[in-house]
């Protein structure tokens, strides 16, 4: 295919998809994962894809790919270069595929052959679509894996790819993407499974792959700030239609349809100029069901603050003004306000400043199980893992304590050994000023009752056998004086408090979606009111709507209640909009430490530096900052010398740092800690 | 590459919004039935199979009206009517002592069934006791179990049941309608499986324990015990089912070559393995003698495979594939 006829006319869309319908015939009745559907993608310009889960933006994707099963039924056109992709046969498809369009999938550990080189794997897709020698594809292999900013590429082919990281394996899937210079890239949440860091570094790639190769990148994605750091476009998607389409700046600063506005509210952000942070706004209800025949309707009026009665009496059609596409009857009533008015994150703040949890030197050491378990085989090969280091924290009544850094940061083992999951090796931790025991089983009833713990996973937490009634109601008889009758009604009380129907009490959990079991979860750390909440994770599986309400949820139980948290997430956004202290960790070792607003503002460790640098913020304009960590968190071990950031530090300055432990500073003799050997007003930042 | 694409499946809370209006009992079960039958035909034949054979095992009389256990044409001896050819009164021939052939495979259920349902409940309770016991007290405990399976594991099943059976037989009394020699049979087949199979129940139980809502029941303070009854049992019950099911066919087959070989059933109680043995000398001439009873044992573990690997991928579609 020559390219030229297509570069002279930029404007001509690479790919529109017109009106796509897409149902799957399954034995429980027609699914309709796509209804309505149209996007266009010009070469040179990334358009992102965005909506909830359950929305039918990946079944779009794939629709494109043809990556459909047999039973399916597609309606409307999928125009690539002009034809028509719907009904074109197999073959045609093929050649297509891989060579003219690319796909990027979420999860790098499975688009690449565990058994394969890397140099192999890229071989073969050279080969299957280029008429090159030999030679030529060893060379261009090598181009490509330089392309994406892999470190030694000529070597890189000679690995297998659990030698990699997360992020260099994305890397090759790109590069394997890239490999026939394809006109169309479909990425589907491909930096979704990766840390922060490791994010921010793919998508400065996919940034600057758009200005390098001509190509048309589709970009699906869940989260609104890696769509405003890439995408030059946004098409919105809500249960199975796109609803809006607009330039990035136009849909996140005057978003014209109520979900598009809704979305956004959901997303933590900064405090805004008087030092307030704007409480969340949620959207109540679930997205409209795909097993579902739509009537004449809007599907968003049910969740919709400013439908009017025509909304339930006709379905919209997209409209278009200046390009701007909606699917609304009212766009102009939709402002800022629609999801209810600006208040601040809580309306209080505590006075009293009693200690509720304390840990002091806490130390937890991972040692290998071998050599211990069966006595005669195998001494321990390897000094036991430092996964957490001197962690010293307070936490005082009704406030928050956030415990943020990458994966395998330490972060679930302080909340582990908090709870007495996991031993402790030296240290102490005090709830109320009693010492805890390090195993749960020795603790006594009260301090179980007061300390709980919400998991990351609700599907994983709640046992898929038992009525959800029995999580609930299990804390009330231990901890409450409930019996069986006064449980059961009070179990009711706490769903309904959680925003829950009561009646769901004697369903199983896989009969809930995955926020409703979440909501769940916290109803049975909510009973009996606990005195401090360790929180891992709890909101990370949720999408943005209800990641909202939960956290919304958090906050008025703290304020009801006066509960303690301590909130544990990847997501510095999140962790700034509920914290109150921060705690930054790093490989075990806490880098940085104090009041939020101190923590996330100058001076600030090199890491945490690097850390809100990386976090997408939900603003097309803001200007992404340099700071860039590659490779991965390390696995501290004992007899370990240095500084734990030294490796990954873009400020290491010299010797001192690979020998000496780094001091803890203290910034302006406040409670504000930096564990860092430069010296506190050098680390003032300098942008 | 070939991904397939992701529909929305896990989120179906608007399915449930008429959970309420239950329909009734007789109708869920033959909706559920028809369901069964439709997506797993071979499943289906192979239950209904089961259910003639445990008919066949409870009440002979409906398929054998005019005889008993004991009565004279199934262990008396004819010298007169000595390889019969099957005919009208005897469908399926009459074997070297004259007996009927027809008769005493249906009898031979009853042993059949007895051995393989016993065999399976015993062999099942114990491995998933040992099986659990060996997760949750680790330790010695486990080490000592874990030598045992291993021991289990590495002697041929045939030769256990051998040299068990002679060992053990003459101290075993009669029980219920088990005769001694079938119950020797029932209890060394469940010690071998018991132990064999305990081995996977113990990882289950270990995978089992942990999951997050075990972690979440640990923080509360649950004991050992409560984790147990509560979260690990319900959760294995559908893997023991299974498995179960599974293993009536082989244990049935067991008792067969136990049978054949002389070791198992003694005579004159009716057992399909001895059947064929007794057709072993004059397979040439009379090849019927070994066909009925052979048909009967390859019927009965085929049902039995059938329908344990249709109720598997029902239970637990992720197990497919595994046994």
């Amino acid at each position: 295919m020559t390219n030229n006829s297509i570069n002279q006319t930029d404007s001509a869309p690479l790919l529109e998809v017109k009106n796509l319908g897409v149902s799957f015939f399954t034995p429980r009745g027609t699914v309709r994962a796509v209804r309505d559907a149209s996007l266009t993608v010009r070469r040179g310009e990334v358009v992102g894809l965005v909506g909830e889960s359950g929305c039918g933006k990946s079944t779009v994707a794939f629709s494109i790919m043809g990556y459909l099963p047999g039973i399916v039924q597609v309606d409307g056109e999928i125009l690539y270069d002009g034809k028509d992709l719907v009904g074109m046969d197999e073959s045609e498809l093929e050649a297509l595929r891989g060579n003219r369009i690319a796909m990027v999938y979420q999860d790098p550990q499975t688009s690449l052959n565990p058994t394969m080189k890397i140099g192999p794997q890229m071989r073969e897709v050279l080969k299957t679509h280029l008429d090159l020698g030999k030679q030529e594809i060893r060379s261009r292999a090598i181009e490509l894996f330089e392309s994406v900013g892999l470190a030694s590429p000529d070597t890189i082919g000679e690995r297998y790819p659990h030698e990699l990281s997360g992020g260099m394996q994305q890397r090759v899937v790109i590069a394997l993407a890239l490999a026939c210079e394809p006109d169309l890239l479909i990425m589907d949440e491909p930096t979704t499974g990766l840390d922060v860091t490791t994010e921010a570094t793919i998508l400065d790639l996919i940034v600057d792959l758009k200005d390098r190769v001509n190509a048309g990148i589709l970009f699906v994605s869940h989260n609104l700030g890696v769509i405003a750091r890439v995408a030059d476009r946004v098409t919105v998607m809500y249960a199975s239609q796109t609803v809006e389409d607009a330039d990035v700046r136009n849909i996140f600063n005057s978003p014209q349809h109520p979900y598009t506005a809704g979305l956004l509210s959901c997303v933590p952000k900064p405090a805004n100029e008087l030092g307030i942070t704007p409480r969340l706004k949620s959207i109540p209800g679930s997205v409209f069901e795909a097993r579902l025949e739509a009537g004449n309707e809007c599907l968003f009026a049910p969740r919709c603050p400013i439908a009017h009665d025509q909304c339930t009496q006709n379905a919209p059609e997209i409209s278009d003004a200046d390009g701007h596409q909606v699917r609304c009857f009212f766009p102009d009533e939709v402002t800022s306000d629609i999801w209810g008015e600006l208040k601040p994150r809580r309306d209080f703040e505590s006075e009293d400043d009693a200690v509720v949890i304390e840990a002091n030197d806490l130390n937890v050491r991972y040692r290998s199980r071998q050599g211990k378990k069966y006595i005669l085989f195998g001494d321990e090969a390897q000094p036991p893992v430092r996964a957490v280091v001197d962690a010293s924290f307070k936490v005082t009544k009704s406030r928050t304590l956030g415990i943020v850094g990458e994966s395998g940061s330490g972060k679930s083992t302080t909340a582990r050994a908090l709870i007495g999951l996991t031993q402790k090796s030296s240290g102490s931790m005090l709830l109320n000023g009693d010492e805890l025991e390090t195993d749960s089983a020795n603790r006594s009833d009260d301090q179980r009752a007061d300390l709980r713990m919400v998991f990351q996973n609700p599907t994983a937490s709640l046992n898929p056998k038992l009525p959800i009634k029995h999580a609930i109601t299990r804390s009330l008889k231990l901890f409450g004086n409930f019996d069986n009758q006064g449980a059961y009604d009070e179990a009711r009380a706490l769903l309904e408090a959680v925003g829950l129907n009561p009646d769901y009490i004697e369903r199983i959990p896989s009969e809930l979606s995955g926020g409703e079991q979440q909501r769940v979860a916290l109803a049975s750390a909510f009973a009996a009111n606990p005195k401090a909440i360790l929180a891992d994770e709890a909101v990370s599986a949720l999408d943005v709507s209800v990641q909202a309400q939960v956290l919304n949820l958090l906050l008025r139980n703290q304020q009801e209640n006066e509960t303690s948290f301590v909130f544990i997430s990847h997501d510095l956004g999140v962790v700034r909009y509920v914290s109150d202290d921060i705690m930054v960790m790093y490989a075990g070792h806490v880098a940085e430490q104090g009041p939020a607003d101190a923590v996330l503002s100058s001076p600030s460790h090199p890491y945490t530096e690097a850390l809100l640098s990386a976090a997408p913020e939900p603003d097309p304009d803001a200007t992404p900052s340099i700071i860039r960590l590659d490779g991965a968190v390390p696995t501290m071990r004992e007899r370990f010398t240095g500084c734990f950031f030294a490796d990954r530090c873009h400020r290491k300055i010299d010797q001192r740092c690979d020998e000496i432990e780094p001091p803890a500073q203290s910034v302006n003799s406040s409670n504000h800690i930096i564990r860092c050997h430069i010296p506190i007003d050098q680390l003032v930042s300098q942008s | 590459m070939n991904q397939p694409p992701v529909v929305n499946q896990s989120r179906e809370p608007a399915l449930y919004l008429n959970r309420n209006v239950n329909p009734p009992l007789l109708v869920a079960i033959l909706k559920s039935g028809g369901r069964f039958i439709k997506r797993y035909p071979l499943g289906a034949i192979g239950g209904v199979t089961i259910i003639l054979l445990v008919l066949m095992a409870i009440v002979p009389q409906l398929f054998t009206p005019l005889a008993t256990q004991t009565s004279d044409h199934v262990i008396g001896v004819h010298i007169k009517d000595r390889f019969l050819s099957p005919n009208s009164t005897a469908w399926f021939g009459t074997n070297g002592l004259g007996r009927d052939m027809y008769a005493r495979l249906i009898y031979g259920a009853r042993t059949a069934i007895m051995i393989g349902f016993g065999a399976v409940l015993l062999g099942k309770t114990l491995s998933t006791t040992l099986g659990i016991a060996s997760a949750f007290l680790g330790g010695w405990t486990d080490v000592i179990l874990q030598r045992f399976v291993e021991v289990f594991q590495s002697i041929p099943t045939i030769l256990f049941l051998i040299i068990a059976v002679v060992a053990f037989e003459p101290k075993i009394p009669d029980f219920g309608p088990l005769s001694s020699d079938m119950l020797i049979i029932v209890i060394c087949v469940s010690i071998d499986t018991g132990f064999q199979s305990s081995r996977t129940v113990r990882g289950v139980a270990l995978a089992l324990r942990e999951e997050t809502y075990v972690e979440a029941a640990v923080s509360l303070g649950a004991t050992n015990t409560r984790i147990m009854r509560q979260h690990i049992l319900p959760n294995l019950f559908q893997y023991v089912i299974v498995s179960a099911s599974l293993f009536v066919g082989s244990a049935v087959l067991l008792e067969s070559v136990l049978s054949f070989l002389g070791y198992g059933v003694q005579p004159p109680n009716p057992s399909w393995g001895r059947e064929l043995n007794d057709a072993r000398e004059e397979l040439a001439r009379y090849p019927h003698l070994a066909f009925f009873p052979g048909l009967f044992i390859f019927l009965t573990v085929w049902s039995f495979n059938m329908f344990g690997d249709a109720l598997r991928d029902k239970l637990d579609p992720r197990l497919r594939g595994t046994s």
